[in-house]
């Protein structure tokens, strides 16, 4: 035992006749111990960002991870990312916390926001895909941020597929450690649009709402996907009310396994 | 009362060799080329171990030694380590004197005396951080610290690795050493009987390193060591009379007499010596008993925090930049800890060799002293620097600041990290444009996207309280810049459009709603805007300008 566990005490009551058994007492009885012994490297999600949007917050739980990434997916226009962005925007104002914006084609509209709501906020308005990852590669590591919010809404399919997985892994191990909440926002959704164009009038006409698309980002320990479109109408209600009943879905959580894990 | 000499041995060729990151440990020597031929007139101990002494040409040094490295003077240089030897010194005691090229006696008086010594080899070791390799005495007059400071260099190397512990006073060494200080001390001249009467009064009391070692406290440290005169007269006795410089002439009656140490020469009665040898002869006998005192004469410190350089050969690459930087900063840092200021604010000037210069000025985001964290602003900036010519010099201007002593209250949010958050922007601001990075503020007009980028808030502000009429709608996404489109129209308004990203009939509509502007300006804008919902899905901005539909952005 000690020759494989150089580190496990030789009276420790665990006995190899446990393992050779190898009935579920025993493995759950091994994995308590190692538990015990070799703490998880994996974080433990304790502290959440509450979005403002009550219809995500009551999906994850209070908000989204501190110390992971959550990925949005926005497969269609108008689709509410901006509007999360905004209610993101309002929740982390009102703690008074610092929220950086990797903007990655540039596409922010301060005046949309009301100039008290901008104070906290470090836009970075990035025109390449290169820009965008190398800025946020920098911000994740600045441990003045709260929130970190990487757009990469607009770029083509064949380039947000072809960054590399390891960049999705090194940010998850940048922030796992700290208290920040990274979001990182996809959607091909203009793409597709110009890709019906491609095809012609007739067949655009007969696509009817969003396809189904699947997440990018690996290392995401949440992933909310933007399930509806947004109407005219939206114009006459308040942003708030708005927010309130975003539509959203959850793709992906390891909130709760690592919840119940901790 | 208690003096130290800081003393920096071959100190022009050190001054050069510090400024250049590759000559550490190298074969170096400085060539003087005041003469017709340039002669070798400093030489390192690599060089020296080579068999290069001074006073050969340089072709003669280079066949003796192929590798050697040789450099001109320069006075720059001499003038930066000066300034590095003597911010170290006031460390130390506000009373420095600046005795010579490379040779500063301190005043410690005010100190305790068990500090001494400690304090002394500290400044040694501060000294090697900043490429001076120095020797520090400690003893009752400033000539005796200067004697001891040079009896230093006799010691072992302390740049080579020294074995652990590092901390220990001279005596609790192995045999080893000891056998190695005695081969280094036998350097000096044997010690001879000296007789005085046919009786015999210095019968090599000294004549072992141990002995000898019972009059001084050494101090090692990591790399550099100090050493303290304890008995003066044992100190002194057994030192060879080229210590106390004299006179030539004297110096050739005193090897007729067979004098050849100091304690044979202060052996004669003092009356005896004045009487055939005249005023010279008796302070010789001064200088050699230890009895010459002086005061010295202190130097102020500058109140400005520079430094600049002129390099002997063109830099093209960051590393050569850096490594100078760093010793600027470096004994800058010390210069502001000495005055008790922080460095406010940065300006680093870079000469080109096409005449031209690069001036750039760095306000810290917090008034510091750290050296690390003023070279890390000026390394961020450089990283990414590109010149039109190669750098033949670089100064470096700190505006001092008193250290700011604010109180956060408790529910203020300032930056946790200051000085990080002040690099990350300008990290980012080097990947994607510093005009592209800061905090929105929106303009006092209506002109479409008319807003600006600020430096981020020190500290951010309570919210103010909500606006009495509650914003509507979705944000806008802008498409920058606007996306042309063709637009076909009915009597209600847009009814299809197409452009490169979307295309389609126009399922609701509202609009137009016309906007002008600053119309006695160049800048003016005028045109229509409607809001339009494709049947596709998608909310859009559409306007028109003289004519010309174009698609400012999505509501999202």
């Amino acid at each position: 035992m000690s020759a494989t566990f150089g580190s496990i005490d030789e009276s420790t009551p665990v006995a190899p006749p446990l393992l050779m058994r190898g009935s579920p007492e025993s493995l759950a009885a091994l994995r308590r111990l190692l538990a015990e012994r070799f703490p998880p490297a994996a974080p433990r999600f304790a502290a959440v960002l509450p979005t403002g949007a009550t219809a995500i917050d009551e999906l994850t739980g209070g908000g989204l991870p501190a110390g992971g990434i959550t990925e949005v997916v926005a497969p269609a226009s108008s689709s509410g990312g901006q509007l999360l962005m905004l209610s993101l925007l309002a929740a982390t104002r009102a703690r008074r916390a610092r929220v950086a914006l990797v903007d990655g084609l540039d596409a922010f509209d301060p005046q949309s926001h009301e100039p008290s709501s901008l104070q906290h906020l470090i836009w970075v308005r990035c025109r390449t895909l290169d820009e965008a990852l190398h800025a946020a590669d920098l911000l994740v590591r600045d441990a003045n941020f709260a929130l970190v919010v990487v757009d990469l809404r607009g770029f083509t399919l064949s380039a947000l597929r072809g960054v590399p997985a390891t960049t999705w892994y090194r940010w998850q191990r940048a922030v796992e450690r700290t208290d920040l909440a990274l979001v990182v926002l996809t959607t091909m959704a203009p793409f597709r649009q110009a890709l019906r164009q491609a095809q012609g009038p007739e067949q655009s006409r007969g696509t009817q709402g969003p396809e189904r698309v699947e997440g990018l980002v690996g290392s995401a320990q949440l992933r909310l996907y933007l399930a509806g479109t947004f109407q005219l109408a939206a114009f006459d209600e308040e942003q708030a009310r708005l927010a309130f009943r975003l539509p959203v879905e959850v793709q992906r959580s390891r909130l709760h396994e690592e919840r119940r894990s901790a | 009362m208690s003096y130290a000499v800081l003393h920096a041995a071959d100190f022009a060729l050190q001054a050069v060799v510090r400024t250049e990151a590759d000559l550490d440990g190298k074969p170096a020597a400085l060539l003087e080329d005041r003469a017709r031929k340039a002669v070798i007139v400093q030489a390192n101990a690599s060089a020296r171990a080579a068999g290069v002494q001074v006073g050969l040409t340089a072709t003669q040094a280079m066949a003796r030694c192929a590798d050697i490295v040789l450099r001109a003077r320069s006075a720059a240089a001499e003038k930066e380590s000066e300034a590095g030897l003597l911010a170290v010194a006031w460390s130390l005691s506000p009373r420095v004197e600046r005795t010579a090229a490379g040779i500063c006696t301190i005043d410690l008086a005010g100190k305790a005396a068990d500090t001494h010594l400690p304090h002394s080899r500290e400044a040694v070791e501060r000294l090697r951080l900043l490429g001076l390799e120095t020797t520090a005495g400690v003893a009752r007059t400033p000539l005796l610290a200067l004697y001891a400071a040079r009896l230093a260099r006799i010691f072992p190397n302390v740049a080579e690795p020294q074995p652990a512990p590092t901390h220990f006073t001279g005596g609790n060494r192995g045999s080893g050493e000891n056998e190695r200080k005695q081969k280094t001390f036998s350097q000096f001249p044997p010690l001879p009987p000296v007789k005085n009467q046919g009786k015999e009064i210095v019968a090599n009391r000294y004549d072992s390193w141990s002995q000898w070692q019972r009059c001084v406290k050494v101090e090692y440290g990591i790399s550099g060591l100090a050493l303290e005169v304890k008995d003066e007269r044992g100190f002194l006795s057994p030192l060879p009379l080229s210590l106390v410089d004299p006179p030539p002439d004297l110096a050739a009656i005193l090897e007729g007499w067979g004098l050849r140490t100091l304690g044979a020469l202060t052996a004669l009665p003092k009356p005896e010596i004045g009487r055939r040898l005249g005023q010279a002869g008796v302070d010789l006998w001064e200088r050699a008993a230890g009895e010459t005192d002086r005061p010295i004469d202190p130097c102020a410190p500058g109140e400005s925090f520079t430094a600049a350089m002129e390099l002997e050969h063109e830099v093209e690459t960051l590393e050569p930049l850096l490594f100078i930087l760093r010793r600027f900063v470096d004994r800058l840092a010390l210069q502001l800890a000495n005055a008790h200021r922080v460095a406010a604010e940065l300006a680093l000037e870079l000469q080109l060799v096409d005449e031209t210069r690069h001036q750039r000025g760095f306000r810290l985001p917090e008034p510091t002293g750290d050296a690390d964290i003023l070279f890390r602003a000026l390394h961020t900036h450089l990283e990414t620097l590109r010149t039109a010519a190669a750098i033949r010099g670089v100064g470096l201007v700190v505006t001092p600041a008193r250290p700011l002593e604010r109180q956060h209250g408790l529910f203020d949010t300032g930056l946790r990290d200051p000085h990080g958050f002040a690099e990350t922007l300008a990290r980012v601001g080097a990947v994607v444009g510093a005009d592209r990075v800061g905090t929105p503020w929106l303009e006092l007009t209506h002109r479409p996207d008319a807003f600006s980028l600020a430096k981020p808030a020190d500290v951010v502000a309570p919210v103010p309280a909500p606006s009495l009429l509650p914003p509507l709608g979705l944000p806008l996404r802008r498409f920058r810049p606007p996306v042309e489109a063709r637009v076909e129209t009915g009597l209600q308004g847009p009814a299809f459009i197409q452009c490169r990203l979307v295309q389609g009939p126009v399922r609701q509509r509202r609009g137009p709603w016309r906007r002008s502007g600053e119309w006695w300006k160049s800048g003016g804008w005028d045109g229509e805007e409607w809001d339009i919902e494709l049947e596709n899905g998608g909310l859009f901005r559409l306007t028109r300008r003289a004519r010309q539909w174009w698609i400012e952005g999505m509501y999202d």
